[in-house]
């Protein structure tokens, strides 16, 4: 019966499109989404040696999640997503000192191929910081 | 003498969550020292009501994904089994909570309660409730296409979209060589809406097994490869109950 009952719950929750955690509906990917409507912001990483490297942290939805939030804010949200980048890199890295600066970078798909423009750049220091 | 598929599910299931969760320990420890909450905010509550105590606390985080573990092997191996899902089925609220925005976790997860629920509660009934709790899994993605993008999600386009999105984010080349495909992305599209939404037909007709379970896997095995998105970890090992009545015949 305990077993009926949560499997009727999750029905009613897919039909009534709620969500009680962990009875959940499953919408990913389920909203339309034309290729020429494709638009992400993404960050790179410029190192002291001026080569751009895409920022790919181990745990891989972070940077989509930063650039969800950094494309649908503000300046301060977008400065607020590079902290959290430089955040992530030194518990990844330890530090950040490899890297010059962070770019935030809009990419978009026209004709077949991305074009990207840097939409703001955060300089790094040099030095580690004085704690 | 056959062994009874119920129990044999049971040992398949839970022998491979806990497997699973021992192998990525260390990884979803890593995760939770990196403050998920920060950026994806704090954990659900449960059943929407309920705040659960993991959110900020290391030692309470490790010990019940220990517990996880440890409880979900003992059940696997027949030990108190009953006992040993009810245990698990707490490790799993505290322990999984904080950490959903783990790739390979968020909603990836959410049938293991069900399924230890009815393992524990249901025992004789697990084979059929479970695949229902499987179809509707499919049902709910089906239904959400349909009310969110209508028909027309399977015209093909909208996938191209999410491929070349996730291409964009991850640089992954499989996703823009399938994106560059139209013609197999609107085929894809129609197979995938058409797979979801008959995918209770195996409930009815158990034969259909045959073409629906071979099809899942193919179809998680192509998100795996040209999205990440990874159901093998957590949710596919809830397929053996479509292995385990033919295994338990056979062994």
């Amino acid at each position: 019966m305990i077993a009926v009952l949560a499997l009727a719950f999750t029905l009613y929750l897919t039909l009534a499109r709620r969500d009680a955690w962990p009875f959940t509906r499953y919408p990913m990917f389920s909203s339309y989404l034309d290729p020429a409507h494709v638009r992400v912001v993404c960050f790179a990483l410029e190192t002291r040696d001026g080569q751009l490297h895409w920022w790919h942290p181990r745990f891989y939805r972070y940077p989509d999640k930063l650039g969800r939030k950094a494309a649908g804010g503000d300046t301060a949200v977008k400065l607020w997503c590079v902290s959290e980048v430089i955040r992530l890199i030194r518990l990844e890295e330890g530090d950040t000192l490899h890297y010059r600066a962070i770019h935030v970078i809009e990419r978009k798909w026209v004709h077949g191929d991305s074009q990207d423009l840097t939409i703001a750049s955060v300089p790094l220091p040099a030095c580690p910081r004085a704690h | 003498m056959p062994t009874d598929p119920s129990r044999l599910f049971l040992s398949l299931y839970c022998g491979s969550i806990a497997l699973q969760t021992a192998l990525h320990y260390r990884e979803q420890l890593q995760f939770f020292r990196t403050q998920p909450a920060r950026i994806y905010g704090p954990a659900p509550l449960l059943l929407g009501l309920i705040r659960l105590p993991s959110g900020a606390n290391e030692a309470l985080f490790a010990f019940a994904g220990a517990g996880f573990i440890s409880t979900l092997a003992a059940a696997a191996c027949g030990f108190v089994p009953r006992l040993m899902l009810a245990a698990a089925l707490i490790c799993f609220l505290i322990y999984f909570a904080p950490i959903l925005p783990l790739g390979y976790i968020q909603r990836k997860v959410n049938l293991i309660p069900i399924v230890l629920t009815v393992l524990m509660v249901a025992p004789g009934r697990t084979i059929p409730l479970v695949k229902i709790a499987i179809a509707m899994v499919y049902l709910s993605g089906a239904l959400e296409k349909l009310r969110n993008a209508g028909i027309r999600w399977m015209d093909g386009r909208s996938l191209q979209g999410r491929l070349i999105e996730h291409y964009l984010y991850t640089q992954r080349p499989q996703a823009l060589w399938l994106a560059r495909r139209s013609g197999l992305c609107r085929t894809l599209s129609v197979l995938v809406l058409v797979w979801e939404l008959s995918f209770w037909l195996v409930i009815v007709f158990p034969p259909l097994a045959w073409i629906y379970v071979p099809a899942g896997l193919a179809f998680h095995a192509g998100t795996a490869v040209a999205m990440r998105i990874h159901y093998w970890i957590y949710f596919c090992p809830a397929y053996f109950v479509f292995a385990a009545p033919w295994l338990s015949t056979r062994i």
